[in-house]
Protein backbone atom coordinates (compact mmCIF):
# COMPACT_ATOMS: atom_id res chain seq x y z
CA UNK A 1 0.00 0.00 0.00
CA UNK A 2 1.54 3.37 -0.63
CA UNK A 3 1.48 6.28 1.45
CA UNK A 4 -0.57 7.89 -1.01
CA UNK A 5 -3.38 4.94 -0.94
CA UNK A 6 -3.87 5.11 2.62
CA UNK A 7 -3.91 9.29 2.99
CA UNK A 8 -6.70 9.31 0.35
CA UNK A 9 -8.61 6.51 2.72
CA UNK A 10 -8.00 8.35 5.85
CA UNK A 11 -9.04 11.61 4.42
CA UNK A 12 -12.01 10.55 2.33
CA UNK A 13 -13.34 8.90 6.11
CA UNK A 14 -12.09 11.95 8.06
CA UNK A 15 -14.25 13.35 5.58
CA UNK A 16 -17.69 11.72 5.31
CA UNK A 17 -17.46 11.01 9.45
CA UNK A 18 -16.99 14.72 9.87
CA UNK A 19 -20.38 16.03 8.06
CA UNK A 20 -22.62 12.24 8.67
CA UNK A 21 -21.29 11.71 12.60
CA UNK A 22 -19.96 14.58 14.20
CA UNK A 23 -21.89 16.88 11.78
CA UNK A 24 -19.29 19.45 12.10
CA UNK A 25 -19.56 21.90 8.92
CA UNK A 26 -16.27 22.72 9.29
CA UNK A 27 -14.90 19.41 8.10
CA UNK A 28 -16.50 20.65 4.70
CA UNK A 29 -13.73 23.85 4.74
CA UNK A 30 -10.98 22.03 5.48
CA UNK A 31 -11.36 18.58 3.72
CA UNK A 32 -13.20 19.52 0.47
CA UNK A 33 -12.51 21.13 -2.83
CA UNK A 34 -13.84 24.81 -2.98
CA UNK A 35 -15.42 23.32 -6.19
CA UNK A 36 -16.85 19.97 -4.95
CA UNK A 37 -18.21 18.28 -7.69
CA UNK A 38 -21.83 16.62 -6.80
CA UNK A 39 -23.41 13.58 -9.36
CA UNK A 40 -26.00 12.95 -6.37
CA UNK A 41 -29.06 13.88 -8.34
CA UNK A 42 -30.64 15.68 -5.15
CA UNK A 43 -27.37 17.79 -4.13
CA UNK A 44 -26.22 20.75 -5.76
CA UNK A 45 -22.41 21.08 -6.66
CA UNK A 46 -20.48 22.42 -3.73
CA UNK A 47 -20.00 22.46 -0.57
CA UNK A 48 -22.85 25.26 0.79
CA UNK A 49 -25.24 22.35 -0.96
CA UNK A 50 -24.23 19.56 2.24
CA UNK A 51 -24.00 22.70 4.84
CA UNK A 52 -27.64 23.36 3.95
CA UNK A 53 -28.22 19.75 4.19
CA UNK A 54 -26.79 19.11 7.58
CA UNK A 55 -28.91 21.84 8.80
CA UNK A 56 -31.65 19.81 8.07
CA UNK A 57 -30.99 16.26 8.92
CA UNK A 58 -33.64 14.95 11.76
CA UNK A 59 -31.84 14.88 15.40
CA UNK A 60 -32.06 10.56 14.97
CA UNK A 61 -29.89 10.53 11.85
CA UNK A 62 -26.90 8.02 11.84
CA UNK A 63 -24.55 7.28 9.29
CA UNK A 64 -22.78 3.85 9.75
CA UNK A 65 -19.90 3.19 7.60
CA UNK A 66 -19.37 -0.36 6.47
CA UNK A 67 -16.42 -2.03 3.67
CA UNK A 68 -14.01 0.65 2.41
CA UNK A 69 -12.12 0.24 -0.70
CA UNK A 70 -9.22 2.44 -2.26
CA UNK A 71 -7.36 3.00 -5.55
CA UNK A 72 -6.17 5.27 -7.18
CA UNK A 73 -8.31 8.67 -6.63
CA UNK A 74 -10.62 7.17 -5.78
CA UNK A 75 -12.18 6.14 -2.85
CA UNK A 76 -15.48 3.92 -1.99
CA UNK A 77 -17.52 3.16 1.05
CA UNK A 78 -20.19 1.16 1.71
CA UNK A 79 -22.54 2.16 4.18
CA UNK A 80 -25.81 2.54 6.01
CA UNK A 81 -27.57 5.96 6.22
CA UNK A 82 -30.54 6.61 8.78
CA UNK A 83 -33.18 9.34 8.80
CA UNK A 84 -32.23 10.29 5.18
CA UNK A 85 -35.41 8.49 4.06
CA UNK A 86 -38.21 7.45 5.55
CA UNK A 87 -36.68 4.09 5.91
CA UNK A 88 -32.99 3.17 5.78
CA UNK A 89 -30.91 4.06 2.99
CA UNK A 90 -28.11 1.45 1.73
CA UNK A 91 -25.54 3.78 -0.01
CA UNK A 92 -21.93 3.08 -1.91
CA UNK A 93 -20.73 6.59 -2.39
CA UNK A 94 -17.51 6.80 -4.25
CA UNK A 95 -15.08 10.00 -3.71
CA UNK A 96 -12.47 11.49 -6.18
CA UNK A 97 -9.74 12.98 -4.66
CA UNK A 98 -7.44 16.05 -6.21
CA UNK A 99 -4.58 18.47 -4.46
CA UNK A 100 -5.46 16.55 -0.93
CA UNK A 101 -8.94 17.54 -1.02
CA UNK A 102 -12.14 15.54 -1.60
CA UNK A 103 -13.38 16.88 -4.85
CA UNK A 104 -15.70 14.81 -6.76
CA UNK A 105 -18.66 12.57 -5.66
CA UNK A 106 -21.21 9.51 -6.77
CA UNK A 107 -23.45 8.06 -4.97
CA UNK A 108 -26.01 5.08 -5.38
CA UNK A 109 -28.65 4.54 -2.94
CA UNK A 110 -31.45 2.08 -2.27
CA UNK A 111 -33.79 1.36 0.51
CA UNK A 112 -32.45 -1.64 2.70
CA UNK A 113 -34.10 -4.77 2.48
CA UNK A 114 -34.00 -6.36 5.54
CA UNK A 115 -32.71 -9.95 5.24
CA UNK A 116 -35.48 -11.56 6.25
CA UNK A 117 -37.39 -10.05 3.38
CA UNK A 118 -34.63 -10.91 0.95
CA UNK A 119 -34.47 -13.35 -1.56
CA UNK A 120 -31.32 -14.68 -0.62
CA UNK A 121 -31.98 -14.04 3.57
CA UNK A 122 -28.69 -12.03 3.08
CA UNK A 123 -28.46 -8.99 4.38
CA UNK A 124 -27.36 -5.77 1.95
CA UNK A 125 -24.29 -4.40 4.29
CA UNK A 126 -20.59 -5.73 4.45
CA UNK A 127 -20.88 -4.71 7.78
CA UNK A 128 -20.87 -7.65 10.58
CA UNK A 129 -23.92 -6.88 13.11
CA UNK B 1 -2.81 -18.08 -5.23
CA UNK B 2 -4.18 -14.48 -4.38
CA UNK B 3 -5.32 -12.31 -7.24
CA UNK B 4 -3.61 -9.03 -7.28
CA UNK B 5 -6.07 -5.77 -7.34
CA UNK B 6 -5.41 -5.63 -10.99
CA UNK B 7 -6.03 -9.05 -11.83
CA UNK B 8 -9.37 -8.62 -9.78
CA UNK B 9 -10.66 -5.26 -11.80
CA UNK B 10 -9.80 -7.28 -15.01
CA UNK B 11 -11.32 -10.65 -13.83
CA UNK B 12 -14.70 -8.85 -12.77
CA UNK B 13 -15.18 -6.74 -15.88
CA UNK B 14 -14.32 -10.44 -18.00
CA UNK B 15 -16.98 -11.66 -15.55
CA UNK B 16 -19.91 -9.19 -16.31
CA UNK B 17 -19.04 -8.97 -19.55
CA UNK B 18 -19.66 -12.81 -20.29
CA UNK B 19 -22.51 -13.10 -18.25
CA UNK B 20 -24.51 -9.91 -18.91
CA UNK B 21 -23.83 -9.08 -22.40
CA UNK B 22 -22.85 -12.06 -24.07
CA UNK B 23 -24.71 -13.95 -22.09
CA UNK B 24 -22.11 -17.37 -22.28
CA UNK B 25 -23.69 -19.40 -19.51
CA UNK B 26 -20.73 -22.16 -19.82
CA UNK B 27 -18.03 -19.85 -19.91
CA UNK B 28 -19.36 -17.63 -16.78
CA UNK B 29 -19.36 -20.56 -14.70
CA UNK B 30 -15.40 -20.42 -14.93
CA UNK B 31 -15.74 -16.81 -13.27
CA UNK B 32 -18.53 -17.72 -10.44
CA UNK B 33 -17.78 -19.65 -7.18
CA UNK B 34 -20.39 -22.90 -7.25
CA UNK B 35 -20.72 -21.47 -3.73
CA UNK B 36 -21.43 -17.68 -4.53
CA UNK B 37 -22.97 -16.00 -1.62
CA UNK B 38 -25.69 -13.05 -2.71
CA UNK B 39 -26.08 -10.39 -0.81
CA UNK B 40 -28.52 -8.28 -3.49
CA UNK B 41 -31.87 -8.17 -1.99
CA UNK B 42 -33.41 -8.96 -5.07
CA UNK B 43 -31.78 -12.16 -6.32
CA UNK B 44 -32.09 -15.46 -5.68
CA UNK B 45 -29.35 -17.27 -3.66
CA UNK B 46 -26.11 -18.35 -5.22
CA UNK B 47 -25.05 -18.85 -8.53
CA UNK B 48 -27.70 -20.40 -9.98
CA UNK B 49 -30.19 -17.55 -8.77
CA UNK B 50 -27.99 -15.37 -10.65
CA UNK B 51 -27.79 -16.81 -13.72
CA UNK B 52 -31.58 -17.74 -13.84
CA UNK B 53 -32.25 -13.92 -13.65
CA UNK B 54 -30.36 -12.73 -16.16
CA UNK B 55 -32.17 -15.72 -18.42
CA UNK B 56 -35.21 -14.14 -17.27
CA UNK B 57 -34.25 -10.66 -18.33
CA UNK B 58 -35.15 -9.49 -22.03
CA UNK B 59 -32.27 -9.71 -24.73
CA UNK B 60 -31.47 -6.36 -24.82
CA UNK B 61 -30.25 -6.21 -21.34
CA UNK B 62 -26.32 -3.91 -21.72
CA UNK B 63 -24.33 -3.35 -18.82
CA UNK B 64 -21.68 -0.77 -19.33
CA UNK B 65 -19.20 0.25 -16.19
CA UNK B 66 -17.18 3.58 -14.95
CA UNK B 67 -15.22 3.58 -12.42
CA UNK B 68 -13.84 -0.21 -11.04
CA UNK B 69 -11.51 0.26 -7.61
CA UNK B 70 -9.87 -3.28 -5.88
CA UNK B 71 -8.31 -3.33 -2.70
CA UNK B 72 -7.27 -6.59 -1.06
CA UNK B 73 -10.09 -9.00 -1.84
CA UNK B 74 -12.87 -6.60 -2.99
CA UNK B 75 -13.78 -4.74 -5.92
CA UNK B 76 -16.33 -2.20 -6.40
CA UNK B 77 -17.61 -1.23 -9.96
CA UNK B 78 -20.05 1.54 -10.92
CA UNK B 79 -22.15 0.75 -13.81
CA UNK B 80 -25.60 0.82 -15.27
CA UNK B 81 -27.97 -1.75 -16.64
CA UNK B 82 -30.00 -0.95 -19.11
CA UNK B 83 -32.61 -2.61 -21.36
CA UNK B 84 -33.75 -4.65 -18.73
CA UNK B 85 -37.33 -4.02 -19.56
CA UNK B 86 -38.55 -1.43 -16.37
CA UNK B 87 -38.55 2.48 -17.88
CA UNK B 88 -35.17 3.87 -16.02
CA UNK B 89 -32.17 2.60 -16.02
CA UNK B 90 -30.09 1.39 -13.41
CA UNK B 91 -27.48 2.78 -11.96
CA UNK B 92 -25.91 -0.15 -9.85
CA UNK B 93 -22.63 -0.06 -6.78
CA UNK B 94 -21.35 -3.66 -7.22
CA UNK B 95 -19.23 -4.96 -4.30
CA UNK B 96 -17.84 -8.34 -5.08
CA UNK B 97 -15.63 -10.37 -3.26
CA UNK B 98 -12.60 -12.36 -5.09
CA UNK B 99 -12.08 -15.79 -3.54
CA UNK B 100 -9.76 -18.65 -5.14
CA UNK B 101 -9.51 -16.27 -8.75
CA UNK B 102 -13.01 -16.38 -8.43
CA UNK B 103 -15.99 -14.59 -7.50
CA UNK B 104 -16.92 -15.48 -4.37
CA UNK B 105 -19.71 -12.91 -3.07
CA UNK B 106 -21.68 -9.97 -3.69
CA UNK B 107 -23.02 -6.80 -2.42
CA UNK B 108 -24.84 -4.34 -4.48
CA UNK B 109 -26.99 -0.83 -4.14
CA UNK B 110 -29.18 -0.17 -6.81
CA UNK B 111 -31.25 3.32 -7.87
CA UNK B 112 -33.17 4.34 -10.90
CA UNK B 113 -31.35 6.93 -13.12
CA UNK B 114 -31.93 10.00 -12.98
CA UNK B 115 -32.31 12.29 -15.97
CA UNK B 116 -31.12 15.89 -17.12
CA UNK B 117 -34.00 18.12 -15.33
CA UNK B 118 -33.85 15.65 -12.19
CA UNK B 119 -30.20 16.53 -11.08
CA UNK B 120 -29.87 19.47 -9.24
CA UNK B 121 -26.14 19.69 -9.89
CA UNK B 122 -26.39 19.50 -14.21
CA UNK B 123 -23.98 16.22 -13.16
CA UNK B 124 -24.87 13.26 -14.37
CA UNK B 125 -25.31 10.32 -11.78
CA UNK B 126 -22.64 7.89 -13.63
CA UNK B 127 -20.96 8.04 -16.85
CA UNK B 128 -20.50 11.76 -18.61
CA UNK B 129 -24.36 11.58 -20.15
CA UNK B 130 -27.60 11.44 -18.85
CA UNK B 131 -29.87 8.36 -20.27
CA UNK B 132 -32.11 8.46 -22.75
CA UNK B 133 -35.47 9.79 -22.21
CA UNK B 134 -38.24 6.62 -22.39
CA UNK B 135 -39.37 8.52 -25.58
CA UNK B 136 -35.98 8.56 -27.57
CA UNK B 137 -35.89 4.86 -26.44
CA UNK B 138 -39.17 3.53 -27.94
CA UNK B 139 -38.66 5.02 -31.21
CA UNK B 140 -34.97 3.40 -30.81
CA UNK B 141 -35.65 0.77 -33.97
CA UNK B 142 -35.17 -2.67 -33.23
CA UNK B 143 -32.34 -4.61 -35.65
CA UNK B 144 -33.14 -7.96 -37.15
CA UNK B 145 -31.11 -9.58 -34.84
CA UNK B 146 -32.42 -8.06 -31.93
CA UNK B 147 -35.92 -9.45 -32.79
CA UNK B 148 -34.56 -12.69 -33.82
CA UNK B 149 -33.61 -13.08 -30.08
CA UNK B 150 -36.68 -11.76 -29.03
CA UNK B 151 -39.11 -14.29 -30.95
CA UNK B 152 -37.16 -17.27 -30.97
CA UNK B 153 -38.08 -18.75 -27.13
CA UNK B 154 -41.79 -18.83 -28.39
CA UNK B 155 -41.20 -20.38 -32.40
CA UNK B 156 -38.93 -23.09 -29.75
CA UNK B 157 -42.40 -23.62 -27.91
CA UNK B 158 -43.89 -24.39 -31.20
CA UNK B 159 -41.08 -27.16 -31.99
CA UNK B 160 -42.26 -29.91 -30.38
CA UNK B 161 -44.42 -28.94 -28.45
CA UNK B 162 -45.19 -31.83 -26.36
CA UNK B 163 -41.31 -31.96 -25.07
CA UNK B 164 -40.84 -28.44 -24.30
CA UNK B 165 -41.47 -25.85 -21.28
CA UNK B 166 -44.01 -24.01 -23.24
CA UNK B 167 -45.15 -21.53 -20.52
CA UNK B 168 -41.16 -20.87 -19.67
CA UNK B 169 -40.20 -20.05 -23.28
CA UNK B 170 -43.65 -18.14 -23.57
CA UNK B 171 -42.61 -16.07 -20.32
CA UNK B 172 -39.12 -15.74 -21.74
CA UNK B 173 -40.27 -14.05 -24.98
CA UNK B 174 -43.62 -12.35 -23.98
CA UNK B 175 -44.46 -9.99 -21.06
CA UNK B 176 -47.41 -11.61 -18.28
CA UNK B 177 -49.73 -9.33 -20.33
CA UNK B 178 -49.07 -10.62 -23.55
CA UNK B 179 -52.50 -10.50 -26.31
CA UNK B 180 -52.19 -12.69 -28.82
CA UNK B 181 -54.86 -11.49 -31.78
CA UNK B 182 -56.54 -14.07 -33.59
CA UNK B 183 -58.94 -11.69 -34.90
CA UNK B 184 -58.73 -8.15 -34.96
CA UNK B 185 -60.95 -8.12 -31.59
CA UNK B 186 -60.00 -11.34 -30.36
CA UNK B 187 -56.99 -12.51 -28.03
CA UNK B 188 -55.77 -15.38 -26.06
CA UNK B 189 -53.35 -14.18 -23.01
CA UNK B 190 -49.70 -15.90 -22.32
CA UNK B 191 -51.68 -18.42 -20.39
CA UNK B 192 -54.02 -19.29 -22.83
CA UNK B 193 -51.38 -19.35 -25.36
CA UNK B 194 -49.26 -21.55 -23.42
CA UNK B 195 -52.70 -24.08 -23.18
CA UNK B 196 -53.35 -23.79 -27.07
CA UNK B 197 -49.41 -24.80 -27.61
CA UNK B 198 -49.32 -28.06 -25.91
CA UNK B 199 -52.69 -29.17 -27.16
CA UNK B 200 -51.00 -28.46 -30.75
CA UNK B 201 -48.59 -30.48 -29.50
CA UNK B 202 -50.39 -33.64 -28.56
CA UNK B 203 -52.36 -33.35 -32.15
CA UNK B 204 -49.50 -32.96 -34.26
CA UNK B 205 -46.53 -34.48 -31.82
CA UNK B 206 -44.11 -33.68 -34.52
CA UNK B 207 -45.03 -29.84 -35.59
CA UNK B 208 -42.11 -27.95 -36.77
CA UNK B 209 -42.28 -24.13 -37.29
CA UNK B 210 -39.74 -22.73 -39.51
CA UNK B 211 -38.96 -18.53 -39.33
CA UNK B 212 -38.95 -18.09 -43.49
CA UNK B 213 -38.38 -14.50 -43.04
CA UNK B 214 -37.89 -12.00 -40.29
CA UNK B 215 -38.74 -8.13 -40.87
CA UNK B 216 -38.35 -4.97 -38.52
CA UNK B 217 -40.26 -1.78 -38.61
CA UNK B 218 -39.60 0.06 -35.54
CA UNK B 219 -40.72 -1.78 -32.37
CA UNK B 220 -43.04 -4.35 -34.50
CA UNK B 221 -41.69 -7.45 -35.62
CA UNK B 222 -43.09 -9.44 -39.03
CA UNK B 223 -42.16 -13.04 -39.56
CA UNK B 224 -43.27 -15.42 -41.90
CA UNK B 225 -43.07 -18.92 -40.76
CA UNK B 226 -43.96 -22.17 -41.74
CA UNK B 227 -45.39 -24.85 -39.89
CA UNK B 228 -45.36 -28.79 -40.84
CA UNK B 229 -46.69 -31.70 -39.20
CA UNK B 230 -48.51 -34.99 -39.10
CA UNK B 231 -51.79 -35.05 -36.87
CA UNK B 232 -52.31 -37.90 -35.35
CA UNK B 233 -55.83 -36.99 -33.43
CA UNK B 234 -58.25 -34.67 -34.58
CA UNK B 235 -57.54 -31.40 -36.14
CA UNK B 236 -59.15 -28.39 -36.63
CA UNK B 237 -62.49 -31.16 -36.72
CA UNK B 238 -60.80 -33.20 -39.50
CA UNK B 239 -59.85 -36.58 -38.67
CA UNK B 240 -55.85 -37.85 -39.15
CA UNK B 241 -55.36 -39.70 -42.01
CA UNK B 242 -51.49 -40.40 -41.84
CA UNK B 243 -50.76 -37.32 -44.15
CA UNK B 244 -48.52 -34.16 -43.62
CA UNK B 245 -49.40 -30.67 -44.12
CA UNK B 246 -46.78 -27.59 -44.95
CA UNK B 247 -48.73 -24.51 -44.71
CA UNK B 248 -47.88 -20.53 -44.30
CA UNK B 249 -48.12 -18.31 -40.67
CA UNK B 250 -47.80 -14.42 -40.67
CA UNK B 251 -47.40 -13.04 -37.67
CA UNK B 252 -46.89 -9.06 -36.94
CA UNK B 253 -45.52 -8.40 -33.01
CA UNK B 254 -45.16 -5.28 -30.91
CA UNK B 255 -42.31 -5.17 -28.78
CA UNK B 256 -42.15 -2.98 -25.80
CA UNK B 257 -39.11 -2.97 -23.31
CA UNK B 258 -37.32 -5.96 -24.93
CA UNK B 259 -40.33 -8.87 -24.70
CA UNK B 260 -43.53 -9.42 -27.05
CA UNK B 261 -46.44 -6.98 -26.09
CA UNK B 262 -48.53 -8.51 -28.69
CA UNK B 263 -49.36 -10.54 -31.90
CA UNK B 264 -51.36 -10.63 -34.73
CA UNK B 265 -51.34 -13.66 -36.40
CA UNK B 266 -52.92 -15.61 -39.16
CA UNK B 267 -52.04 -19.57 -40.28
CA UNK B 268 -53.57 -20.91 -43.39
CA UNK B 269 -55.03 -24.26 -41.84
CA UNK B 270 -57.30 -24.25 -44.94
CA UNK B 271 -54.37 -25.37 -47.03
CA UNK B 272 -53.13 -27.73 -44.53
CA UNK B 273 -56.62 -29.42 -43.88
CA UNK B 274 -56.96 -29.61 -47.99
CA UNK B 275 -53.57 -31.54 -47.63
CA UNK B 276 -54.39 -33.70 -44.84
CA UNK B 277 -57.55 -34.75 -46.68
CA UNK B 278 -56.65 -34.86 -50.04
Amino acid sequence: MSAIHDANKALVLAGIKGVFIDRDPAVLDRLFSEDYRQHNPQIPNGTAAIKALLRNLPADFKYEPGLVVADGDYVTIHGRYIGWGPKPMVAVDIFRVANGKIAEHWDVMQEEVPAAQSANGNSMLTTQE
Amino acid sequence: MKTTPEQSKKLVLEAFDTLFNKRDYAAAEKFWSPSYIQHSAHIEPGREGLFNLIRNLPVTLKWTHGTILAEDDFVMVHGRYSGHGLPAPWIVADIVRIENGVLAEHWDVIQEEATKEQSKSGLSMFGSSFPKSDRQLATAPLTIGEAREIVLPLYDGLNQPGKKDVAALLAKAAHSDYRSYHTNEDFLTRDQLADVFKNLGLTVPDLRWEIKDIKTIGDQVVVRGEATGTPTGEFWGTKPTGKSFKTMALDIFTVKNGKLASAYHVENWIAALQQISK
